[in-house]
């Protein structure tokens, strides 16, 4: 039972298992992707074992076109990597109120294997990237674009 | 908090997998090495604090389902 959507019924491939959880929510570890408006790239990452637990994740890439990082062997290792074709980057987005004054977390993006399906937040150690990019003011170059810390 | 000096070079060891080696010290700073299983997660402490944050406030995004819409104007949706 989910607060946003209700009873949420999904099937057992779409789950994402985290090998981690995220920060601050070490216990949950399952979770779907819920997709309600098929039209706009943002989507609710829906805790399953907290209905009331979700947040709302893009594809970073979408908003900001020069987002770059390396993944680190032992993330890779963890997240049960072996080549660059399965792998899925989520940021995570806080939005109070209006969509329109919505951050991405380019710092810890999520990245997912979408063949195991497991799923970690990974925080960049030697990057330039915080916490709070703002989404309308992205483009190319927009890591000058940041809000706040 | 246990507290004990190195030089540089020299090593601390936790439980009995955990290495934290004081590479370098150049004025302020320390350079500190740390060997560790890759699951075990490793942040600078502000970083870990910052994230953990911004986590915090993205899942106190209003409990119903938003517009995602409104981010994108009327034909300006980007896929």
């Amino acid at each position: 039972m989910t607060s946003r959507f209700g009873e949420l019924s999904y099937e057992e491939n779409e789950i994402i298992t985290f090998t981690q959880g995220l920060l601050g929510f070490d216990e949950w570890l399952r979770y779907v992707i819920v997709h309600p408006q098929a039209d706009v790239p943002l989507q609710y990452l829906q805790c399953l074992e907290d209905g009331d637990l979700a947040f709302i994740i893009t594809d970073p890439f979408l908003f900001f076109a020069d987002y770059d990082f390396e993944l680190p062997d032992e993330e890779r290792e963890v997240l049960g990597l072996s080549s660059h074709e399965h792998v899925t980057v989520r940021a995570i987005l806080t939005v109070k109120d209006d969509i329109r004054l919505a951050t991405a977390n380019l710092l810890a993006p999520i990245i997912i294997n979408t063949e195991k399906r497991w799923a970690k937040q990974v925080v960049l150690h030697h990057t330039e990237y915080k916490t709070r990019h703002s989404l309308a003011k992205s483009g190319a170059g927009s890591i000058d674009n940041q809000e706040g810390k | 908090m246990l507290v004990l000096s190195r030089k540089k070079g020299e090593s601390i060891i936790i439980s009995d997998d955990i290495e934290i080696v004081v590479v370098s010290t150049e004025g302020d700073t320390v350079k500190v090495g740390i060997r560790a299983p890759k699951h075990v997660q490793i942040f600078r402490k502000e970083i870990y604090a910052a994230v953990k944050e911004s986590n915090s406030e993205a899942a106190s995004s209003p409990q119903k389902l938003l517009d995602f819409g409104a981010l994108f104007p009327k034909g300006d949706i980007v896929e």
